[in-house]
Parts: structure tokens; C-alpha cells; sequence
């Protein structure tokens, strides 16, 4: 019932994501914890090194955690273009839809 | 920030660092460049260590040259150590209460997606872990947080 297949790596790069965002283990087990994922904290640090599988549904769980905290990272600074007034940061905010 | 000094290097080394007098000291040429001009001859610094945890360091600066003595370092590190277990449980406490707060958020919003789930059980007929996959789907897909597609999904319900 469980699939534990793992035939695409999926664990070392969600840990490779992870690193290249910054993102420490306890958040993305704390996001994870908020979507019912089951496993706990040193596990998710066990699967992500590669000595432990978990099933697949517990595996999406902890992609979506570490894909929407990338999500809520700070956009990254763009560069201006001649003749125009460099983007506040007012403007990058109301362009976005976030709700707060 | 220079990144070099006497205060980086009493906490670097855990020792206290004494200068005697600025104009004659050479271990920190970069940093006694920048401080030239300023009223300031003598330094004093310690680490400040609380059960092995470096916490920074404290320094005391005087504009006279040989301000300074092997007393001096004694008084300093006999007030290095009540402010380090002071500055320590400070941070200890900071942590924790940052701890529970995203605790009691992840609480909440593991509550909401249960919810939502028992209201998709009963709706579409699902087991638990499908109505997560259906939930997961809607949160990639309309590029919004899980927990936001759960609260629609609550709300929907008690408004209907």
C-alpha cells in the first residue's frame, strides 16, 4: 500500500534545495509537522542524508514544506534599468498578493 | 565591521586582552589604524563564556595609556561571568519563546488541515491521505499555502 520507491533521487534534492535556500532542518520539520507529516525531526534529518525511506506521501509532505518556505524567502534584488526610478520596495510588495 | 580586533580576538582565544597603550601596540595594525584620532590609549577586554557557549565579549577602553592592570583583568572577569549567565539565560529565554510562538502556529495549522480533511472525507468520499493529495494538488497548482487551501476549504463548509 505504502510506495516507498524512491527511483529519483528525491531525497538528496530536496536536501541540495534545501541548502542552496538556506533552510534550516527544524523549520522545514516545524512546516512539515503543520501538514500532518507524522515523521519526526530526526527522521526527516535521517531521510534527507539518505539513511532512511519513507513513503512517498510523508516524502511529498516535506517537499511542499521546503518548496513553500522558498516560496516566502525574500525576492531577489533586480537590477535597474537606465532613465527609471530604481523599484521601491512598496511597489515589489503590492505587486505580490500577499494577504497581510 | 572589521572582523579583527581585540574584543574578536578575547573571544576567539577565551582570554582577556590588555593594551597597554595604543600608539605602541602591533598585534592589530588594521584596527589601530581605524582608531586613530579617537580619544581612546588603553584597552581592556574579556570573554564573556557562559557553560562552554561564547556569548561575545566586554571591553573597557580608557584615553590614558597604562589605565589598565593585572587588577583590572581580575574585576573584569569577576563581572565577565555573572553578565555572561545574565546575557545566556536572556538568549535561552529569547529562543524559547520564538519556539513555542512558531510551535503554536504549526499546531494551528495542522488543526485547520485536519479539518479540512474530515470535510473532504465526508465530501468527496475519500480516505484521509487522498484528501492530502487532493489538498497538496490544489496548493501547487493555485501556487497557494496548504494551509490556506484548508482554511478555504473550512470556511467553505460553514458558510454553506
Amino acid at each position: 500500500m505504502e510506495s516507498f520507491d524512491e527511483p529519483n533521487g528525491q531525497a538528496p534534492a530536496t536536501r541540495r534545495a534545501m541548502e542552496e535556500a538556506g533552510l534550516r532542518l527544524n523549520a522545514v520539520w516545524m512546516r512539515y509537522f503543520s501538514f500532518t507529516g507524522e515523521a519526526g525531526e530526526y527522521e526527516i534529518d535521517a531521510y534527507l542524508n539518505g539513511s532512511l525511506e519513507l513513503p512517498a506521501h510523508e516524502r511529498d509532505l516535506i517537499s511542499h514544506a521546503v518548496n513553500e518556505l522558498i516560496k516566502e524567502l525574500p525576492p531577489r534584488r533586480m537590477a535597474p534599468y537606465s532613465g527609471k526610478p530604481p523599484e521601491t520596495h512598496q511597489e515589489q510588495n503590492s505587486s505580490s498578493e500577499n494577504p497581510s | 565591521m572589521l572582523g579583527i580586533g581585540p574584543c574578536l580576538s578575547a573571544w576567539a582565544e577565551q582570554r582577556p586582552i590588555l593594551i597597554q597603550d595604543i600608539t605602541r601596540e602591533t598585534r592589530w595594525p588594521e584596527w589601530t589604524a581605524r582608531i586613530t584620532g579617537l580619544p581612546l590609549r588603553s584597552v581592556l577586554s574579556a570573554p564573556l563564556t557562559t557553560e562552554g557557549r561564547r556569548i561575545g565579549a566586554i571591553k573597557v577602553y580608557s584615553s590614558a595609556p597604562n589605565a589598565f592592570d593585572d587588577h583590572s583583568v581580575f574585576l573584569i572577569e569577576r563581572l565577565a561571568t555573572p553578565a555572561a549567565v545574565m546575557l545566556g539565560n536572556a538568549r535561552d529565554r529569547e529562543a524559547t519563546e520564538r519556539m513555542s510562538s512558531q510551535l503554536v502556529e504549526a499546531l494551528s495549522n495542522r488543526d485547520l488541515i485536519s479539518r479540512a480533511q474530515g470535510v473532504l472525507m465526508e465530501r468527496m468520499k475519500l480516505t484521509a491521505r487522498e484528501t492530502l493529495t487532493v489538498m497538496l494538488s490544489a496548493s501547487k497548482g493555485g501556487d497557494k499555502p496548504l494551509h490556506e487551501i484548508a482554511r478555504e476549504i473550512v470556511n467553505g463548509m460553514t458558510n454553506q
